[in-house]
């Protein structure tokens, strides 16, 4: 047995309300699976910080300033052309194209990183195993719990009073 | 939602502040265009507000949203205030002939149809009067009307005449003090810099509550970087046409006083902003908000004052500093109180 225990719920309130209580009772492994991002569960599971803001902003402004620099030397040392008195080194025009890049690269650097962060080159993952799952991506809000040794009956009656729909092991 | 600030001085201060205004229009007759240029800064800054909170409504009324019913406290009486400009703009109605070149110089208009059929003091009383009227019954029939179908094609149709309505009252306020300079994004520039005064009002008066503090930290980051966007784009396209009769308007503008009054708006109300709302954390916290506010709104009167005081010399920069004041005191004296009060039973009404 592999120790993977989901309990499904009906509504985001009840999921954060037993991720709290599992993490309360000492249990690990934690995770979610919602349809949509719910901000409190972060907390409730004592989910680490992401890291991924500071490597867009860095991404961001290392694309913002390489283009410039492409603008810079296109204009002022690779053809430098006198249009209409204007100096060589056009910064307001060059800030346009310097901010637009620095915006697509740090979207990009977060789409990109938010896959990889998710694990995204691996296909497979233990809890697609687990009937109706699928609902985790309409209506369906799970709890998994990795702890070894740990029965459905015990989880089942640490969540006591919230109404999961069911609490059951996941079969390998 | 508390209170705005200064709510208790306020209409004392704005009276004090007026009858000094009075008094230097009566002892120095010679400074009635900076004291015209002053009252035109300080109406832009504080009708900037209570217009933006009026197109919030309108849009509020269309897309729905936990934001706007939390800030309504703060936004209702700010719209609905909009009737005190039609007294509050009198000064400026009876300084036109001081104030704007094209008064004393028809020839200025570029063409005798554009003086004889737009640009004359009797049209410009005209189109603002309709105007202020406009925005009156606009913020009337908001705040009247039940959540409906009659609501939303009021806010629909009232929001593209809005857009009209901001475009010309820019025109003719500020762009005509150079009537050789036109801008079309003038006006949705204006349109904009007006949602994020109301914005930054109601994180000053902490209008959004914990729940929908979140939403109001995304829209300000938004209209800051709206604002900034405009504003720099009619610059670069200015920039890049090099022509003479537009360069002027940026010259007279980027000469020493002024260029350090718009690089320091453009800090408080560009920068500053830009860097406490780009971390989640402060963008979301209202406390954060709240603190960042009234430089924004610094920030922003110091744009209106850049864009008016070139046209009448430096001594029209303490007249703003004391119009702003002036203006500001029986705005949040007369908006904040009464009104509240006869908006506020009429609103527990819809809720019950």
């Amino acid at each position: 047995m592999s120790g993977l225990l989901l309990a499904e719920f009906r509504d985001p309130e009840t999921l954060v309300a037993a991720a709290r209580r599992a993490r309360q009772a000492g249990l690990r492994g934690l995770d979610a699976h919602t349809p949509f991002s719910v901000p409190e569960l972060a907390e409730a599971l004592a989910l680490p910080r992401p890291r991924l803001r500071p490597v867009m902003l860095g991404a961001g402004l290392a694309a913002a300033a390489l283009v410039y620099a492409l603008c810079w030397y296109s204009a002022v040392i690779g053809y430098p052309l006198n249009l209409g008195g204007r100096p060589l080194n056009s910064w307001p025009t060059f800030l346009v194209l310097s901010f637009e890049s620095g915006v697509l690269a740090a979207s990009v650097t977060g789409f990109l990183g938010f896959f990889l962060g998710t694990g995204l080159p691996r296909l497979h993952h233990p809890v697609f195993a687990a009937r109706g799952f699928a609902r985790a991506s309409q209506d369906g809000f799970f709890l998994a719990v990795d702890e070894p040794g740990l029965e459905p009956a015990r989880l089942a009656a640490l969540l006591d009073g919230l109404g999961p729909l069911s609490v059951r092991a996941v079969e390998p | 939602m508390r209170p705005p600030p200064w709510q208790g001085p306020a209409l004392p201060l704005g009276l004090c502040g007026t009858a000094v205004l009075g008094l230097a229009l009566l002892l120095w007759p010679a400074a009635r265009p900076a004291l015209a240029a002053g009252w035109l800064a300080a109406l832009l800054f504080w009708l900037g507000i209570a217009l933006g909170a009026l197109a919030l409504l309108a849009i509020h009324a269309l897309t729905g949203g936990r934001w706007g019913t939390a800030l309504r406290p703060v936004l209702a009486p700010a719209a609905g205030s909009l009737p005190l400009f039609l007294p509050l703009a009198l000064p400026l109605l009876l300084s036109l002939g001081v104030l704007y070149p094209w008064v004393a110089e028809p020839e200025l208009a570029g063409h005798p149809d554009v003086a004889r059929l737009y640009l004359n003091a009797a049209g410009f009383i005209l189109r603002t009067g309709l105007a202020l009227l406009l925005w009156s019954a606009l913020a009337w029939l908001l705040l009247r009307l039940e959540q409906g179908p009659a609501r939303q094609g009021v806010a629909a149709l009232g929001l593209v005449l809005h857009g009209v309505a901001v475009t010309l009252l820019g025109f003719d306020w500020v762009l005509s003090l150079a009537p050789h300079f036109h801008s079309t994004a003038f006006g949705l520039s204006l349109l904009v810099s007006q949602l994020l005064a109301a914005l930054a009002w109601a994180a000053l008066c902490r209008g959004a509550g914990e729940d929908a503090a979140a939403d109001l930290g995304g829209l300000l980051l938004a209209a800051v970087l709206g604002a900034l966007y405009l504003g720099f784009s009619q610059y670069l396209v200015i920039w890049y046409g090099n022509l003479p009769h537009k360069a002027a308007w940026y010259l007279a503008r980027g000469a020493s006083p002024w260029l350090w009054l718009e690089a320091l708006s453009l800090l408080l109300s560009g920068l500053l902003p830009l860097l406490v709302l780009l971390p989640g954390g402060l963008r979301r916290s209202p406390a954060a908000q709240a603190r960042l506010a009234p430089w924004l709104l610094a920030g922003l009167s110091l744009h209106h004052a850049w864009l008016v005081a070139p046209a009448a010399g430096p001594w029209s920069l303490p007249a703003a500093a004391l119009a702003t004041l002036s203006v500001g005191g029986l705005w949040i004296g007369l908006a904040y109180r009464p009104l509240a009060a006869w908006l506020a039973p009429a609103a527990q009404e819809r809720a019950a």
